[in-house]
């Protein structure tokens, strides 16, 4: 999934428009859909799948099975969200937040109203929050986004781990699946005793493999003569596009003062 | 005379015995040298103290006369003069597309934006990697990013190549395609030295061969000179290419 994320970001239509646009224009919904209300997450949520399907063209189906991720880990969280308990004898204390409950012993089981309100705000929040995230990953490189850091002054050794990271990223997924396929063809995930076996032992392959990697990686560094900071020209020319311009402010334009109402 | 290697000993940390030992030898300029021997015999080490990145215990490398003397701007124009191409090219490829890889070497020279973007459509069209400027360096195949790994080295006009088993892995295609454009930079004025194991591929293109064992230089000599050697040549259980194989029986026979 992570290599056709960054796919993706290289061959998005939205490619040539300047990524500190994007970066910027996902940056202040990010800062919008963290202060609003539910309904203005909604609607930052929805606007953002017609920026990343319609005029991005990722694909639908893709998309889904990325926001499947965080709409995962809110299902994890909503048994203890949802369902309450209290010491039956101060039942009258927590009756109005019990939509339904039964008895256990002593205790009170019971689906709790304050709870589904709470996961509905964490539903919105996580997928408008998420949306924005993906927006980026989805339309800018990697490279890209560090050159957008380099030249707006952040830390050079940042810079540096996050593009060294990325490069690792790679050559780590590559050596994995290449010693989980050399396991499975000696028969290694043949069952879930094996299986877990084969994992820990490729684990620690894995990282033995990862530090012969990183010097191996320094050596080539300094052969191409690295003087302490990973500098790289390109000669990428960028396009504005006046018309998503002009439906970025307008459509910010009209959440903030939607947002600016409800408020005041 | 380009390089010179003056009873060179180094050990890893890690070992007893060293790797190299009372190595000597001579590279002159325009010549293509190869480097054969068997694994563990010190071809990666000797590759890597001749670009600078291991410093011998004992010994003296010379560029042009000139001693090495490890200092960061003494490095830093070796590393230019004498270019090194590992064997796995993910190992020197550190940007995110081509064109950016390119330059890494340049930025790091200092060399203005002008000249790199010179440079780098320069390289970029030598090297057919023009379609492929702003492509990720994570999807190439293996053959294109040996290439970018040969081009990486190359744009900085180094005096002399050394590569390392730079064949490996490559298809009949790819490899057919890498030894042209080898014989390309040979042509445009470049040593070569290059360290493999396709006995057939170094017979038919190398002026002068070494041949190593345990961190010593056992034979050295133009190809036909070292392949007649096959006495020696089995006890280094080293095999002869098969061109001079068949040659051998058909007269034979």
């Amino acid at each position: 999934m992570h290599h056709q994320i960054d796919s993706l970001a290289y061959s998005n239509k939205l490619r040539s428009l300047p990524p500190e646009h994007k970066l910027g224009f996902a940056l202040l919904l990010f800062i919008l859909g963290y202060i609003s209300s539910c309904y203005i997450q909604i609607l930052i949520s929805v606007w953002l799948i017609i920026w990343i399907i319609v005029y991005a063209g990722i694909p639908f189906v893709f998309y889904c099975q990325l926001l499947a991720i965080p709409f995962g880990f809110w299902l994890m969280s909503l048994p203890p969200l949802l369902i309450g308990i209290g010491a039956f004898s101060s039942i009258n204390n927590f009756q109005q937040d019990v939509i339904f409950g039964f008895p256990l012993g002593n205790f009170f089981l019971y689906l709790s109203k304050q709870g589904i309100a709470q996961s509905g705000i964490i539903f919105t929040r996580s997928w408008c929050l998420t949306s924005c995230m993906y927006f980026i990953l989805l339309t800018v490189p990697f490279g890209e986004i560090i050159t957008v850091l380099q030249k707006y002054k952040c830390p050079t050794l940042l810079t540096d781990l996050l593009l060294l990271m990325y490069r690792f990223i790679f050559i780590l997924t590559t050596t994995a699946s290449e010693l989980i396929t050399a396991q499975k063809a000696r028969f290694g995930y043949l069952n879930w005793r094996r299986g877990i076996y084969s994992l820990s032992l490729a684990i620690a392959q894995l990282l033995t493999k990862s530090l012969e990697n990183y010097r191996q990686i320094s050596l080539g560094l300094t052969s191409r003569g690295f003087q302490g900071e990973l500098r790289v020209w390109h000669s990428r020319r960028y396009y504005t596009n006046w018309r998503y311009i002009n439906e970025a402010i307008a459509g910010y334009s009209c959440l903030l003062v939607v947002v600016l109402a409800q408020n005041y | 005379m380009i390089i010179e290697f003056e009873k060179i000993f180094y050990t890893y940390a890690c070992s007893q015995k060293p790797t190299i030992e009372n190595l000597s030898l001579q590279l002159h300029g325009g010549k293509r040298y190869g480097l054969i021997g068997n694994n563990g015999s010190g071809k990666t080490t000797f590759l890597r103290l001749a670009n600078g990145l291991y410093r011998p215990h004992h010994g003296l490398i010379r560029i042009s006369g000139k001693p090495l003397n490890y200092d960061r701007q003494s490095l830093k124009e070796w590393y230019q003069q004498v270019g090194l191409v590992f064997q796995d090219p993910e190992q020197q490829l550190v940007a995110t597309t081509v064109e950016e890889d390119l330059s890494y070497g340049l930025c790091n020279l200092g060399i203005p934006n002008i000249e790199i973007e010179q440079r780098v459509a320069i390289t970029l069209k030598d090297f057919n990697l023009t379609e492929l400027a702003h492509f990720p360096v994570n999807y190439l195949s293996l053959g294109q990013k040996k290439r970018l790994a040969i081009a990486d080295v190359m744009i900085l006009k180094p005096k002399i190549l050394l590569l390392d088993e730079p064949t490996a892995y490559l298809d009949p295609k790819q490899r057919k395609e890498l030894i042209k454009q080898l014989e390309q930079i040979f042509k445009e004025g470049t040593t070569i030295l290059l360290a493999t194991h396709d006995l057939d591929f170094i017979y038919r293109w190398a002026d002068w061969i070494f041949v190593m064992d345990r961190g010593k230089i056992a034979l050295e000599g133009t190809p036909k000179q070292v392949f007649e050697q096959k006495i020696l040549l089995e006890q280094l259980d080293l095999d002869i290419p098969l061109e001079l194989k068949l040659r051998t029986s058909i007269i034979d026979n």
